[in-house]
């Protein structure tokens, strides 16, 4: 149920006039400037990637919930660029670490190095390293050594680096834009199912379509970056996270959103019979969370205040994908797990289907 | 908050739901239905039977599954939700409905309560376009027209079931007055009062059921209701004149081991009482002879204290018993007596048996009168099983090579005789031939088979007696089902021999003139029913697929039960 067109046009105006403006105002009002807030942010990326519209809808949200992202394509699509893109049109800082098997935690983290001061004393002081912006872009994590990408555990949840005595918390908002190339995996260490959980949604990067293809070579092909203009700051996203949070669901879209959740546990009565016999573990209970947060922000851009059904499915298969573990008979025989993610959308009955 | 709204709304939805499955089990049904009425118009048509049944099943069918879809209605929840998919409305109405449920709803919950209850009456209005309820064309239309047709009477049954046409009464009647002819010509000298009441009703009954027979209007089922009755009544009286309390097998095994009781034990055993009730009064006459000799006083003292050692509390058990202790008082004059009063008591009890059998005879044609009445009888026609049309049984070589005894054994028993090695294979029976292996184990060692009986000279000679008249028993004679019985002869002496030192005592019979002469022992029927009985243990071992095994059983059991009546 969409809010009343006039409603939407009076909200777009007064979001523009005034991005940070009070978000206390009446629902239709604040989901009107949502809406206005997000398709000028939508506008702006757009000078800087063509097409890949649903992958970037998808960092978005993932943005909103505070959820940070797992990339995976091959080399050459955009990744990098559509982290850089964000950084700079969402106001926020941008720090990148390229993931190498010699990579150490002192080069995300940083570390105490020896400091001479003015008066000639020398003391430790810690060096801060590239994880202390707001935008982490961390390339090819799936290159670095399982005692680097454990670095990132406790800086993607906790959001702050413990080094020697000291915590030192992160800047806020923190996302963590993860990369990886799902074909050479020669050299690689596969990212363990625990870091695999922290992150919110892990999203494909599809090759582009013909159209997409030509306009990248009218439009992208010269030497000029292309002039992005910040159209929000942390602050605006972390108000509009809070605001996202206000959105109401209700107790049978809940309860379906646990029985998706729990269709994933292969030892669960009612699961699908594909994932009894393939999957070795199931969702933890932190997707259900990001299935609601990441539901509420669909129900937020399609105008409404309630979440549907259909915003807890089209979030489903991002954050589910990858906390589907595969047994060995599934990675025998090479099953995907969006196919487990269709089946139990297919079987598990949405309220009113059964 | 706003719930009233939501809740009539929600009740519309379900109803309309719950109307739309409904109609859908109809149209789902609609052709079994429309098949139903149909046979039952054709089966009105025809006449033929009574379609009651079609009037409850429709009636059943529609009462029925709209309790169905009732017990599994949709909750309110869920019918809002299903009214969501319908329209298309991204689960608002569901929403609305669990935030106006909440008292701890926020803003954001509120506000899309609020709108929706304001688009309410817009909803409303299209309800009826997004959950509508199509009728199918012969969905309603089949139950309906069954409905219709059974509250216009056109299938209502007709009381009595459907008259009998004028040649069908006139079989009736004849088969009415047969059957009454027959059941004023049942014997009912041996009966009691109440046994007479009894019969005395059923001829009562039956003269009724003739002179209704000649009435026009008499429906099939009623006629057919009331020959079963007649029938019912007729076999109850046969149950009670069969009804004898017959000799335990100790008493008549015992009795069948000495030459003078070994009649009275073959009638018995046969069940042939009014042969038994002349062999009593033989043995009567014998005691009761002036010139009875000393040796065969002894002879039928030990032979009756041997019975009467058995206990058995019978009639004849009762006689046996008086005689037994009349002849150890010497006084055989009392013990013929006793003979003589059982020779009585089992005369009537004959002709009870008898009367008994006529009675069940008359069941049989009975029931058989219903078949006849409705379908005239010509050649070729299926009988009833009985005893007097059954064709010649035939023992099937497997059945016979059953009975071969084993190496050493007698050569040739009788069906229902004691298995090999049992008692027989081992005691010599007076008059019995003793097996070859066991005459010359006897002839070597003197200990187990005893010596050679006189007159069983074949069996001795290791000869088998397949071929033999007589059988392998002397003075019980054996004959193929069916056939005419060899010619009895009555056994002469019993005699004490000491087969062996230490041994005990064996005995032999000895039979004057030509040996194994004697009628047999069992009833003609005694033969199959024990084949049928061999043939049932058989299926039970046999690994016959389990379907096939309960078919073939309940043939015997029939032929079993044909046998027995």
């Amino acid at each position: 149920m969409n809010l009343p067109s006039a409603q939407v046009a009076s909200g777009k105006e007064s979001g523009a006039a005034a991005p940070a403006a009070d978000l206390a105002a009446a629902p239709e009002v604040v989901i009107a400037r949502f809406q206005s807030r997000l398709a000028a942010l939508r506008a702006e990326i757009a000078k800087g990637i063509i097409g890949n519209d649903g992958l970037i809808n998808d960092c978005l949200v993932a943005l909103f919930i505070q959820g940070h992202v797992l990339i995976e394509g091959v080399p050459g699509l955009g990744k990098t660029s559509l982290v850089r893109v964000l950084s700079r049109v969402l106001g926020l800082s941008f720090g990148r670490v390229q993931c190498t098997p010699d990579l150490m935690p002192a080069d995300i983290l940083g570390t105490h190095i020896v400091h001479e001061d003015e008066h000639g004393r020398r003391n430790l002081r810690f060096e801060r390293g590239p994880v202390f912006r707001h935008l982490l872009l961390v390339d090819e994590i799936n290159r670095a050594t399982p005692k680097t990408q454990a670095a990132l555990l406790e800086v993607m949840q906790e959001r702050q680096v413990t080094a020697g005595a000291e915590c030192l918390p992160l800047p806020a908002p923190f996302f963590v834009l993860a990369t990886q190339n799902p074909v050479e995996m020669e050299g690689t260490y596969p990212l363990p199912e625990a870091q695999l959980d922290r992150f919110a949604f892990k999203l494909m990067v599809r090759f582009p379509a013909r159209e997409d293809l030509v306009a990248i070579a009218q439009r992208t092909s010269g030497y000029t970056e292309p002039d992005l203009q910040p159209v929000m700051d942390g602050a605006e996203i972390i108000a509009l996270t809070r605001l996202a949070a206000e959105v109401a669901i209700s107790q049978p879209l809940a309860h379906y959103a646990a029985d998706l959740v729990l269709a994933t546990h292969p030892d669960q009565p009612h699961a699908p019979a594909s994932v009894k016999r393939l999957v070795a573990y199931g969702a933890s209970p932190r997707a259900l969370q990001t299935i609601i947060r990441a539901a509420r922000i669909h129900a937020l851009l399609a105008g409404r205040s309630a979440v549907a059904a259909a915003d807890v499915r089209r979030v489903a298969k991002p954050a589910l994908r990858h906390r589907i573990i595969r047994n060995f008979e599934g990675d025998a025989e090479g099953v995907d797990a969006d196919t487990l993610v269709d089946e139990i959308l297919a079987e598990v009955p949405a309220p009113g289907q059964g | 908050m706003g719930a009233t709204p939501l809740r009539a709304a929600a009740f519309a939805a379900q109803r309309r739901l719950l109307i739309g499955a409904w109609l859908r089990l109809q149209r789902a049904a609609t052709w079994w239905i429309l098949a139903a009425v149909a046979l039952a118009v054709l089966v009105r048509c025809a006449g033929v039977g009574v379609p009651a049944w079609v009037a409850w099943a429709v009636g059943g069918w529609l009462l029925g599954s709209a309790i169905w879809v009732w017990r599994g209605r949709p909750s309110l929840a869920a019918a809002l939700a299903a009214w969501d998919r319908a329209a298309g409305l991204d689960d608002a109405l569901l929403n609305a409905w669990d935030f106006s449920q909440r008292d701890d709803a926020g803003r954001f919950a509120r506000a899309h309560l609020d709108l929706t209850l304001a688009q309410m009456p817009a909803w409303r209005a299209e309800l009826s376009r997004i959950l509508p309820l199509r009728v199918p064309p012969l969905g309603l239309i089949a139950p309906l027209a069954a409905l219709l047709l059974v509250g216009s009477g056109t299938l209502t049954p007709v009381a009595g079931g459907v008259p009998l046409d004028r040649a069908a009464r006139e079989r009736l009647a004849a088969q009415a007055a047969e059957v009454a002819r027959a059941a004023e010509r049942l014997p009912d000298a041996a009966l009691d009062q109440a046994e007479k009441a009894k019969l005395e009703e059923l001829r009562k009954r039956i003269r009724e059921a003739q002179e209704k027979a000649k009435e026009e209007g008499l429906g099939r089922p009623e006629a057919l209701r009331e020959l079963d009755q007649l029938a019912r009544r007729a076999e109850e009286l046969a149950a009670l004149l069969n009804d004898t309390q017959a000799a335990s097998a100790a008493l008549l095994a015992e009795l069948e081991r000495h030459a003078d009781t070994a009649e009275l034990a073959a009638a018995l055993k046969a069940a042939d009482l009014i042969k038994a009730a002349t062999e009593a009064d033989a043995l009567a006459k014998q005691l009761d002879r002036q010139d009875l000799t000393l040796d065969e006083q002894r002879r039928l003292a030990q032979a009756l204290e041997r019975a009467a050692a058995s206990g058995d509390r019978s009639p004849t058990g009762q006689a046996i018993a008086a005689a037994n202790a009349a002849l150890q008082a010497n006084d055989h004059r009392a013990a013929g007596a006793s003979f003589q009063k059982l020779g009585a008591q089992l005369a009537r009890a004959g002709q009870r048996q008898l009367a008994g059998r006529q009675v069940g005879a008359l069941a049989d044609r009975l029931r058989a009168s219903g078949g006849r009445m409705l379908a005239p009888a010509a050649p070729g026609d299926a009988r009833t099983l009985t005893l007097s049309n059954l064709p010649p049984l035939r023992i099937p070589p497997s059945a016979r090579a059953g009975q071969q005894p084993p190496p050493g054994g007698v050569a040739r028993r009788a069906v229902g005789n004691p298995p090999p090695g049992g008692h027989a294979a081992n005691i010599p029976v007076p008059g019995s031939a003793p097996a070859a292996g066991a005459a010359g184990a006897a002839g070597a060692s003197g200990a187990d088979g005893g010596i050679p009986v006189p007159g069983t000279g074949m069996a001795a000679a290791g000869l088998a007696l397949a071929s033999v008249p007589g059988g392998s028993r002397a003075g019980h004679g054996h004959s193929d089902a069916n056939q005419a019985p060899t010619t009895a002869r009555a056994a002469t002496a019993t005699s004490t021999v000491d087969a062996a030192k230490g041994n005990g005592e064996s005995e032999q019979r000895q039979v004057a003139g030509q040996a194994h002469q004697e009628g047999s022992a069992l009833a003609a029927e005694a033969t199959p029913l024990a084949l049928v009985d061999a043939e049932e243990r058989a299926l039970d071992a046999d690994p016959l697929p389990a379907a096939r095994r309960e078919q073939v059983k309940a043939y015997f059991s029939l032929l079993r039960r044909q046998l027995e009546h």
